[in-house]
């Protein structure tokens, strides 16, 4: 690895306007922590002669997170942010769980959520993550503001439907239903050759009816495994109008595999990988439906404390 | 494009000149001699690198300095006591031998700093996932654990 970055230009705007002016007029990348442009530079697999950086923009690293609300995220938001809030944590817990998981752990003081999302790695997990959740990107750019859903988002390795000069300001997962759990889990060395991806990372969704006795609602996806996290509604389909079961589960598991290609052509670790991959699926949606299940709001508790009190 | 730029390391203003491409351990390297961060990944994943920015640890290796301007940043040579004399944390190091090579030892100091400021007792598994971003070739981690325990709020009260 290269020991500095070239020099390059860098223009620090105030406003977002001015950085989509600037970032058209110079064809230029938007830099905010700069966690995976700036090793990129470094190792000379990019080279930019102009940055513009959302560092100085303010009101971009505002956010809201409340269970009626939905989750709101600013584009200066940084992971660890998320860490410390009660809501992230009960009812937005896929993404809370990828921020808590990021390695190594300075990075979440430093890099931003919707960065994260915007570069295109294909084995990041805030994206898989956020895709579970139903994330859409607000998008700003000079013809006007455009909302796109985080999986109509990535076109091809570290490519977005992003042009230049246009920025993501925010990022939006709406409220769930009542009884919903969320969940994200990775293995993080799952490579055995040098073509190998590192790892897998799965995250799911599952929404209960009123009784907790059927899933009325579900999402799965798996990360690493493509150029893009991808949801599997073949899936969706096995666990939807179902009860919650560890068989259930592990069939939805397999729904998945039938779907996957092989990434590399050497047979004993693709067997691994599917075999690798069926577990992960498993335990994310079993996590996912349990956390439905005994999900307790101690926003409820507030009301009811309220009305007991009056 | 060189620009001159204000940084406040370890409470004291310093001016340099900058350029957009430097680095945050490049300024504090080469420009303002203060070379207990050290730099050796230099793409994020080891650690060594670490300095507090506004009370929080991150990596100066990526951490462009342009950003870094208007923010606190601490660095090892500000733990010690204005006489020179070691801090609480320092002292456990050194008392048991959490140093060998001692690269990522600077990096460690204050990613343990910035725990036992938010978390003045932790447990072990809590120092474990805090430094889990620091990496160490020669000790273990096991006697760099046992140094933090030793500088934790609870432990010094024992001594007391």
């Amino acid at each position: 690895m290269g020991r500095v970055l070239l020099p390059f230009e860098f223009y620090e705007p105030e406003s977002v306007a001015e950085a989509i002016d600037l970032a058209r007029r110079h064809s230029a990348p938007f830099i905010m922590g700069g966690c995976t442009l700036v090793p990129s530079l470094r190792r000379r697999q990019r080279r930019e002669p102009c940055l513009v950086s959302l560092a100085r923009i303010p009101g971009l690293d505002d956010f809201s997170i409340h269970p009626r609300t939905g989750m709101r995220l600013g584009a200066k938001v940084v992971a660890s942010a998320l860490l410390p809030h009660i809501w992230a944590g009960k009812r937005f817990a896929a993404l809370h769980e990828a921020c808590e998981q990021l390695y190594p752990p300075h990075i979440g003081n430093m890099g931003s959520i919707v960065g994260n999302l915007c570069s295109g790695v294909p084995y990041f997990d805030l994206p898989t993550a956020a895709m579970a959740l139903d994330a859409e990107l607000h998008v700003t750019g000079q013809g006007g503001d455009r909302v796109v859903k985080l999986e109509d988002f990535y076109t091809a390795k570290f490519q977005t439907v992003l042009s230049r000069g246009e920025v993501v300001t925010q990022v939006f997962c709406p409220p769930h239903k009542a009884d919903s759990g969320s969940s994200f889990k990775k293995i993080y060395r799952s490579r055995r050759t040098i073509d190998d991806l590192h790892k897998l990372n799965a995250a799911a969704m599952v929404t209960l009816d009123e009784d907790r006795a059927r899933i009325i609602d579900a999402r799965v996806v798996l990360g690493s495994w493509s150029f893009r996290p991808h949801r599997y509604r073949a899936a969706e389909a096995v666990l939807v109008g179902e009860a919650p079961n560890f068989d259930l589960f592990e069939q939805a598991a397999d729904a998945v595999l039938a779907e996957l290609d092989p990434v590399t052509d050497l047979a004993w670790v693709e067997k691994t990988r599917f075999a690798q991959c069926r577990v992960l699926l498993r335990d994310t949606i079993a996590q996912a439906a349990s956390r439905a299940k005994s999900r307790h709001d101690p926003f409820e508790d507030a009301a009811e404390i309220l009305e007991d009190a009056s | 494009m060189k620009m001159l730029a204000t940084f406040n390391v370890n409470g004291r203003d310093r001016d340099t000149v900058i350029a957009p491409h430097m680095t945050l351990a490049d300024v504090l390297r080469d420009q303002l001699r203060l070379t207990g961060t050290k730099r050796a990944c230099t793409g994020g994943n080891c650690g060594a690198c670490t300095v507090l920015m506004d009370g929080v640890p991150v990596c100066s290796c990526i951490q462009l300095a342009v950003n870094a301007r208007d923010r606190k940043i601490e660095t090892v040579e500000g733990l010690a006591k204005p006489g020179g004399d070691l801090s609480a944390l320092q002292e456990a190091f050194a008392r048991n031998n959490a140093a060998q090579c001692g690269f990522c030892t600077s990096g460690m100091l204050m990613t343990a700093e910035a725990l036992l400021r938010s978390n003045p007792r932790p447990t072990r598994e809590e120092v474990k996932v805090a430094i889990s971003g620091n990496i160490c070739r020669c000790t273990g981690y096991v006697k760099i654990v046992d140094a933090i325990m030793e500088a934790t709020a609870a432990a010094q009260e024992a001594a007391e």
